[in-house]
């Protein structure tokens, strides 16, 4: 695959992934009007310079429940153009537009974000790098800081479970499941009725986490092993822990791993 | 053709400094509670910097719940109610009340926590930004129209019992309903 065709790939995927994130905001609007957890009024208190002039009226003016609308619907669109790959006047104007309204969402949601969010903001970025310049050397570059990303997030968050006894003893699985907002009822009794069962997935998967994203650095094929885990693992994600957007936001970094992994390790 | 040159190695080397800061921040922010950490978090009001510790060391194992009830104009109290925090079934595919629910967690564990470490005065906690935003969605939704004053509850809840109301962490005072004296 050319880069462009990475690139391309990189674009639709995290598209999707906005546009569903836009589409859930919109399903919760009440949330955003006076009153609603995501009240203005409330959360600009957050923030230094949320809450105080000359900045304050600006942002009272951008995130005032109207204004958020637009600011939604100017995302969806920015969004359907990345995914359909047509540019508006200039290829960079999409995705920047579209990551100014991402960070302007960082800022409206003082609660409430989640890593998805994060890395949908590197992917973005690194989209705006590569169409701000036409150097092909800068294209490479911004592949590689999102690959190299996507490769830290998954060796931090194993080692981070490997320090951590309640991981390593496979206690941490099972208790997360027993929570509503990230668990699953049924996985929770069979984890706690399993509880060798549970020690070994939790090691497998902090096994995974570590050693896979090395296979980065063998090339083809053995990246794809590395890929088709992680995509297995963001959508049993998805499905167990209700974590729906992380395998949008992930994915999109998937094809930059594999750009990187067969260009410069094959 | 050498200025041109020269114009790329200097965009090259801006967008290459710009990627290894963001490298730099990220490694050290996974460290949480270091100074380095809480400096970088500090200058990075807009969030672009990732902590990819995803649920270690200490994975979430219990859902907060917030439970509220009114002191009616006769001076006579309902009942405890909970705010219901939805899912769609399909969440999956679409999870609108991911957000909402997430919102509830940060504020119920913020403020937990701030119970927790606070060595000021107690009731400096109804000025913590996480008691204000319960305080003021509840009493903004009051159902009751005889509702006078309004009070609520953060409790830890399992899923393994789905009403089942594990530990009581925090009591609050009654407080006016629709009303900016808190």
């Amino acid at each position: 695959m050319s880069i462009d065709s990475i690139i391309l790939l990189t674009q639709r995927l995290v598209a999707i992934g906005i546009i569903i994130q836009c589409l859930e905001s919109l399903l919760i609007l009440k949330q955003y009007k006076a009153g609603g957890i995501f009240d203005w009024e409330i959360l600009r208190t957050a923030r230094k310079f949320t809450l105080n002039a000359p900045t304050r009226n600006l942002f009272d003016f951008i995130f005032s429940y109207n204004n958020y609308i637009v600011i939604i619907a100017i995302q969806i669109t920015t969004s359907l153009l990345l995914f359909l790959n047509l540019s508006a006047i200039h290829p960079v104007i999409a995705p920047s537009i579209c990551l100014l309204c991402l960070i302007l969402n960082n800022i409206r949601h003082t609660v409430g974000t989640e890593g998805s969010d994060q890395m949908t903001v590197i992917v973005v970025f690194s989209l705006v790098v590569i169409y701000a310049t036409s150097i092909l050397t800068v294209k490479y570059i911004a592949v590689a800081f999102i690959a190299s990303q996507l490769f830290l997030s998954y060796v931090i968050a194993g080692i981070a479970k490997l320090i951590s006894e309640p991981w390593r003893s496979g206690k941490a699985f099972t208790e997360l499941n027993q929570s509503e907002s990230f668990g699953h009822k049924k996985l929770f009794s069979f984890l706690n009725r399993n509880q060798r069962t549970a020690k070994h997935l939790s090691r497998l998967i902090i096994s995974m986490e570590i050693i896979l994203p090395f296979l980065m650095f063998l090339g083809t094929p053995y990246v794809y092993l590395f890929l088709l885990s992680a995509l297995i693992f963001h959508f049993s994600v998805a499905v167990t822990m209700k974590l729906n957007c992380f395998l949008w936001a992930f994915s999109s970094a998937m094809p930059s791993a594999y750009f990187i992994s067969a260009h410069f390790f094959s | 053709m050498p200025s041109i040159l020269h114009k790329e190695t200097i965009v090259i080397g801006f967008i290459v400094g710009v990627y290894a800061l963001w490298i730099v921040c990220t490694f050290i922010v996974q460290f949480k509670g270091t100074k380095a950490a809480t400096i970088i978090n500090n200058l990075d009001p807009l969030g672009v910097v990732p902590v990819w510790t995803f649920f270690a060391p200490h994975p979430l194992t219990h859902d907060f719940q917030i439970l509220y009830r009114y002191k009616l104009s006769d001076g006579s109290e309902t009942s405890w109610r909970i705010i219901h925090q939805p899912f769609s079934g399909i969440d999956f595919i679409i999870n609108p009340h991911k957000r909402y629910r997430k919102a509830i967690l940060d504020h119920c564990s913020i403020f937990c926590s701030t119970i927790l470490t606070t060595t000021t005065d107690p009731n400096d906690i109804k000025l913590s930004l996480p008691y204000i935003a319960i305080l003021y969605h509840i009493s903004s939704n009051v159902s009751n129209p005889l509702a006078d004053e309004v009070q609520f509850t953060i409790a830890t809840s399992y899923n393994t019992d789905k009403n089942h109301i594990g530990k009581v962490v925090f009591v609050s005072n009654y407080h006016k309903v629709n009303s900016n004296e808190y």
